[in-house]
């Protein structure tokens, strides 16, 4: 089955870049709008061009998306566990401010970014601050609930053998917590992505969905493209190294 | 007093505590200057022209535009969402095929995509809708696949065994089973659906909130930025809460037995 489901995949991965290649070519989409698929591929060592049209070419633009994703997923993971431990704790805090969490994360995130331009500006520090937005609601959310789902009968058991509050934290609260922590760091780091890409996209002055507005309003489609090819790989890194980090960790389980 | 009033008590002293420090901090920051009243607008100086700004045709007719785009992609959403997600969890081949792929685009930032689909569509309304329904489609078809492949084979072997039709398996167990994840595919899409409405529309144009923002944040005029900001987060909460209400009650009969 395993087999079969792999060629299904790489089926439908041939069909998709089939048709990229043929509709452009057959004329039924403008090469200008869908640039086709190997004039995308052909167009790819123009990306590392320095004195193209997106000024030092990819690596300065990777190495800010990067940076500005580093400091927002490292913020959001801190503020959301540290936030969801203390409400998990104190249940008057947590029960205080849940529904004041669920309001904020209703808020659309788009709406937050011209706001955040126009404080701190079109550099990195806006990005971070949208991602951030982005980033620490998930988590936050999904530790509040993994606090829920603590087995009560594991407390009282601990309790009635004898343990302190620091072993009933340390051997109870954080093992039961582990899966929710560990899938609120992948949510972060997906959210804290579409957050920092969506702010370079709509106004900035660097990082890989800058590059990818820039070819954009030049009609360059086969530069926006591998733009666009490189910032997806990115992202497919991205959950190829979560899963294999969450597989280390549990790998007990 | 009992333990619960009194704990109800000191949760609605300190959500009001909290909301009222949060408004002063804010209004301190701007009467300080810590940052210049040129980019920021306290909550003050945002009150009283809230309701002046927000008739103006200017504004009122872009904040309805905003609304009918939502309200139609996220109808388009719900229904596209479901069949695709019916027919990836009948179909076993299917699944296998793209399941991998749908876990992707769930991962990616939909973003890159609004100069895919405003250049394929043109301005105007159809490449907001279109873009904001792909961004939607792919959590409510996820989960509708995931709660399709739940489904209890029993339960379905227990009907045909019965005699019920194809058609009749559909309507009485497939449907019926999937709402609870009909509902949560929902509720997780309209949140993407509203603001991917308004990036596509922050990202280029003339139409909509999303231009409104764009329009005064680049012209340096915090207090109408202000007052659209604090609208679109009151309509998203209010929306976020209708279908929150909506999955309450369509789900009350649906009592988890664990």
């Amino acid at each position: 089955m395993n087999l079969k489901a792999f060629g299904f995949q790489a089926l439908v991965l041939g069909l998709l870049l089939t048709v990229w290649q043929l509709l452009p070519m057959e004329g039924i989409v403008s090469p200008q709008i869908l640039s086709p698929l190997y004039t995308t591929l052909i167009n790819f060592p123009k990306i590392f061009a320095r004195n193209g049209l997106i000024p030092g070419g990819l690596i300065p633009q990777l190495l800010t998306t990067l940076e500005e994703l580093g400091v927002a997923f490292v913020m959001s993971i801190a503020v959301s566990i540290v936030l969801g431990f203390l409400f998990g704790y104190f249940k008057v805090l947590g029960r205080s401010y849940e529904p004041l969490i669920y309001l904020v994360y209703a808020v659309p995130g788009s709406i937050y970014y011209p706001v955040l331009f126009l404080t701190l500006g079109l550099g990195v520090q806006s990005k971070i601050a949208m991602g951030f937005l982005f980033g620490v609601f998930p988590p936050l959310i999904n530790i509040l609930s993994g606090f829920r789902k603590i087995n009560g009968i594991y407390i009282s058991m601990a309790r009635s053998m004898g343990s302190s509050n620091v072993q009933l934290f340390t051997k109870v609260v954080v093992p039961s917590l582990a899966p929710y922590i560990m899938a609120g760091i992948r949510l972060a780091l997906i959210f804290t992505y579409i957050g920092v890409i969506l702010g370079e996209v709509i106004a900035s002055k660097g990082g890989l969905g800058w590059a990818i507005s820039i070819a954009n309003y030049n009609f360059d489609a086969p530069l926006m493209y591998d733009y666009i090819i490189v910032v997806v790989l990115l992202a497919v890194a991205f959950l190829v190294a979560i899963t294999a980090v969450e597989r280390r960790v549990f790998s007990y389980a | 007093m009992p333990e619960g009033r009194k704990e109800l008590a000191y949760v609605s002293l300190i959500q009001a505590a909290s909301v009222i420090a949060f408004l002063v901090i804010w209004q301190e920051i701007v009467n300080r200057g810590i940052v210049p009243s040129l980019f920021v607008a306290s909550p003050t100086q945002v009150a009283p022209p809230f309701g002046p700004t927000l008739l103006e045709p200017f504004v009122f007719e872009r904040v309805l535009y905003t609304l009918s785009v939502f309200a139609a992609a996220f109808a388009f959403t719900v229904f596209a969402g479901t069949v695709i997600g019916l027919l990836l969890g009948t179909f076993i081949y299917l699944r296998s095929a793209l399941e991998p792929y749908m876990i992707v685009l769930y991962s990616i930032p939909k973003a890159i995509f609004i100069p895919v689909f405003w250049t394929f569509f043109g301005l105007g309304f159809s490449y907001q809708f279109w873009f904001a329904s792909f961004a939607g489609v792919i959590p409510m078809t996820l989960n509708v696949m995931y709660a399709v492949k739940d489904i209890d084979p029993e339960l379905i072997t227990l009907s045909r065994s019965l005699g019920a039709s194809p058609l009749q398996v559909y309507y009485k167990v497939i449907i019926p089973s999937i709402i609870p994840a009909m509902l949560t595919g929902a509720r997780i899409s309209i949140r993407a659906v509203f603001a991917d409405v308004i990036a596509a529309q922050e990202f280029v144009g003339t139409t909509g909130i999303g231009y409104l923002a764009q329009y005064y944040a680049t012209n340096f005029e915090p207090v109408p930025l202000y007052v659209v900001v604090v609208l679109t987060a009151l309509l998203g909460i209010v929306v976020y809460e209708a279908i929150i209400q909506a999955e309450k009650r369509l789900t009350r009969w649906n009592v988890q037995l664990s």
